[in-house]
């Protein structure tokens, strides 16, 4: 172990770490709204990812453009499958929205199945940054792009819900939705802006994942299963708690992989025994509501 | 005498209608079943296979049918799941009675495809899954046709590359850590052994990782002869595409071929080496026109998976022609003693290393594709089947 394979296996899991965040700070934002645990947000990355992609083969648009249109055609999205859908459900059972976006996931996947075929595509994007070079030390540039646009959408995100009057309204319907309601705010309103919020950040990752992995309709199933852990660990609702949540889940997998041998295999496993460990000692995750108070 | 004639027309009226369902049964069409994951993960390579099948039944079907009668295909979906999978073969066996199964694609769904139709002594072709577990526990019946490779034929093509290569004396492996990569690590560590190479690496990672510079770097520090990456498409893909941007470069990277193209790879796949049952480029006598024809047919490139598909029906159409009629049991004893013409060469069924009794497909018929600059590629082993010399070390 050198102080160069540590820097190199650290930056590189930071990267990581931001395709993560990017994913959980969007899912984070809509589980602590509105409470709806959208197991279809992996599939909203999916469809964000193969958007980018389409965009950049077929038609030459460059992956910083396909990012922000799969952004706004993912948010667009999300409003039709929160208006047509969800928020019908959200009247009903908990038991009855987990299915139904379940079963919206297990939909989407199989339509892309279907339209696209169920290969991985990889998006042969020259690197859109130079690559970071110190030392012995190489970080790719669509790597860094990754981090900082994961870092960007979380400053985005924070600043919407502490500094906009929607966010402020976001975090009174989330603290109590019938007193919300009592004081005027249109809590359906703000729910589905919530919800098209989480969307915007799907489709952005989406385009982070098309830069750095590959592309295929099961894409999502892996990611968004990080990204309940991640979400969990921070705290549900928590977009701070995700970024730091995203960091510790990518450098626990990323050191394991590196430092231990066959800790490729198992370090997706100690991550997850991490997220145990924290949730016995704070019920709430590290920056849940009730952990503080 | 209008009494004798009238019974004797009756009588003749009945023969022949007593005759007409034997007629009519000689000219009914063969039904094959053809079960195949064509919803779901497996979808990809179910639809391939259903080409290929389909071809070879099309073409026999234009040239006036299998022995005088047409193959009727009955198509399921499997969709690549085992209770699916059983409801499918009791539907065939039971339902349409078919004549014989071309078809299965997922080990873990033909493990319950094949439980099910077991009870049918059906003659089964089976052009797909390669678990030892099928062959253990299926391979030993006579009404069983395996065509592709089981599991550890991969991994000893791979070691016979290996020391096709001179100077080639120490491997790195890199495997995804389920059943597939497992298993394949294990042989190709006991192959390996026995062929007197050294394993310097065994690490295993986790399907759809996105970060492979863990491996990548401790590739880097032991500079192995090959790194030998035994995963899914995306994950040859991932570890191509993050050696290059990370400026890590081996002697050469070997992936066994799991449904990726070359122009996947883009300028990552250059000088990468894929472990592959066929190609459309290997020197095979009558290939050339084969492909020519089947590309126009199907509209685009012809892929090794669809050649598995036309393969395994294509055996079973040749035996039973060569018998002369639909019998069951003659068509299974010609199916396992005939040569027969594919586009991977002359082949024919013989046992496998773990009791299977028909296996089609070895280590003997697989080859290495070497990717070139501007989306080329080319056979490169074995020597009887290349087109061109293996660029070696690749850096």
């Amino acid at each position: 172990m050198t102080l160069a394979s540590v820097a190199q296996a650290v930056l590189l899991s930071l990267t990581v770490a931001g395709l993560y965040a990017a994913i959980a700070a969007g899912l984070t934002l809509t589980v602590g709204v509105t409470r709806i645990i959208n197991f279809a947000h992996g599939e909203f990355v999916m469809l964000g990812a193969f958007l980018t992609y389409f965009l950049f083969n077929q038609h030459g648009v460059s992956p910083w453009i396909g990012m922000v249109v799969s952004g706004v055609v993912i948010g667009l999205f999300s409003a039709l499958v929160y208006r047509v859908f969800l928020a019908r459900v959200l009247k009903h059972d908990e038991h009855n929205q987990l299915l139904a976006t379940l079963g919206l996931s297990i939909l989407l996947v199989n339509i892309a199945i279907i339209l696209w075929s169920p290969d991985p595509r990889v998006m042969q994007a020259p690197q859109l940054l130079p690559a970071l070079q110190l030392g012995g030390v190489t970080v790719p540039g669509n790597n860094l792009v990754v981090a900082g646009v994961g870092g960007l959408l979380f400053l985005a995100l924070q600043y919407i819900m502490r500094h906009t009057r929607y966010g402020t309204q976001m975090r009174f319907a989330s603290d109590d939705a019938e007193l919300a309601m009592h004081c005027g705010i249109n809590v359906d309103r703000i729910f589905e802006l919530s919800f098209v919020i989480g969307g915007v950040a799907a489709g952005v990752a989406g385009g982070l994942v098309a830069l750095i992995l590959y592309v295929h309709p099961v894409v999502g199933l892996d990611l968004v299963i990080r990204a309940f852990a991640i979400i969990t660990l921070g705290g549900l609702g928590n977009i701070p708690g995700a970024l730091i949540g995203a960091a510790i889940l990518a450098l626990a997998e990323g050191l394991t992989s590196t430092f231990v041998p066959h800790g490729g295999s198992f370090g997706y496993g100690i991550a997850f025994l991490l997220l145990l460990l924290v949730l016995v000692i704070w019920p709430n995750g590290l920056f849940g509501k009730q952990a503080h108070s | 005498m209008w009494s004798h004639l009238t019974r004797l027309v009756g009588a003749a009226a009945m023969a022949a209608a007593m005759t007409l369902p034997v007629q009519a049964q000689d000219n009914a069409p063969i039904k094959i079943g053809v079960p195949l994951p064509l919803t779901g993960p497996l979808a990809g390579a179910g639809t391939q296979l259903q080409w290929g099948i389909e071809y070879a039944a099309k073409q026999a079907n234009d040239a006036g049918g299998v022995l005088g009668r047409k193959l009727e295909l009955i198509i399921e979906d499997t969709k690549g799941e085992p209770n699916t999978s059983a409801t499918v073969a009791a539907k065939l066996g039971g339902q349409d009675k078919v004549d014989a199964v071309v078809g299965g694609f997922g080990s873990t769904s033909d493990f319950a495809l094949l439980s099910a139709i077991q009870r049918y002594n059906t003659i089964f072709v089976h052009p797909g899954s390669s678990s030892v577990r099928l062959e253990e526990n299926f391979g030993k019946n006579p009404w069983y046709f395996h065509v592709y490779i089981w599991d550890y034929h991969r991994q000893k093509a791979a070691v016979n590359f290996f020391k096709s290569v001179p100077d080639l004396k120490t491997v790195a492996i890199a495997y995804e850590d389920k059943l597939y990569g497992t298993d394949g690590s294990n042989f190709t560590q006991k192959f390996a052994k026995e062929a007197g190479l050294e394993v310097v690496m065994n690490e295993p990672f986790r399907a759809g990782t996105p970060d492979f510079s863990p491996i990548l770097n401790r590739v880097k520090t032991l500079d192995p002869d090959v790194l030998f990456v035994i995963g899914y498409s995306g994950d040859n893909l991932q570890v191509a595409r993050q050696a290059l941007q990370l400026g890590i470069k081996p002697k050469l990277i070997v992936t066994q071929g799991a449904g990726e193209k070359r122009s996947d790879y883009g300028d990552a796949g250059d000088n990468v080496v894929v472990l592959d049952l066929w190609s459309s480029k290997q020197k095979t006598p009558g290939l050339a026109e084969w492909v020519e024809k089947a590309n126009i047919a199907r509209g685009g490139e012809v892929v090794s998976t669809a050649v598995q598909g036309y393969t395994a029906m294509k055996t079973l159409i040749d035996a039973a022609t060569a018998v002369g009629k639909w019998d069951r049991d003659a068509i299974i004893a010609k199916l396992s003693e005939m040569t027969f013409d594919t586009p991977y060469g002359p082949v024919k069924y013989g046992p496998s290393d773990l009791g299977g009794l028909h296996q089609l497909i070895t280590e003997k018929t697989m080859i290495a594709v070497q990717y070139q600059p501007n989306n080329e590629f080319n056979v490169v082993w074995p020597a009887d089947k290349a087109a061109a010399e293996l660029v070696y070390p690749a850096r």
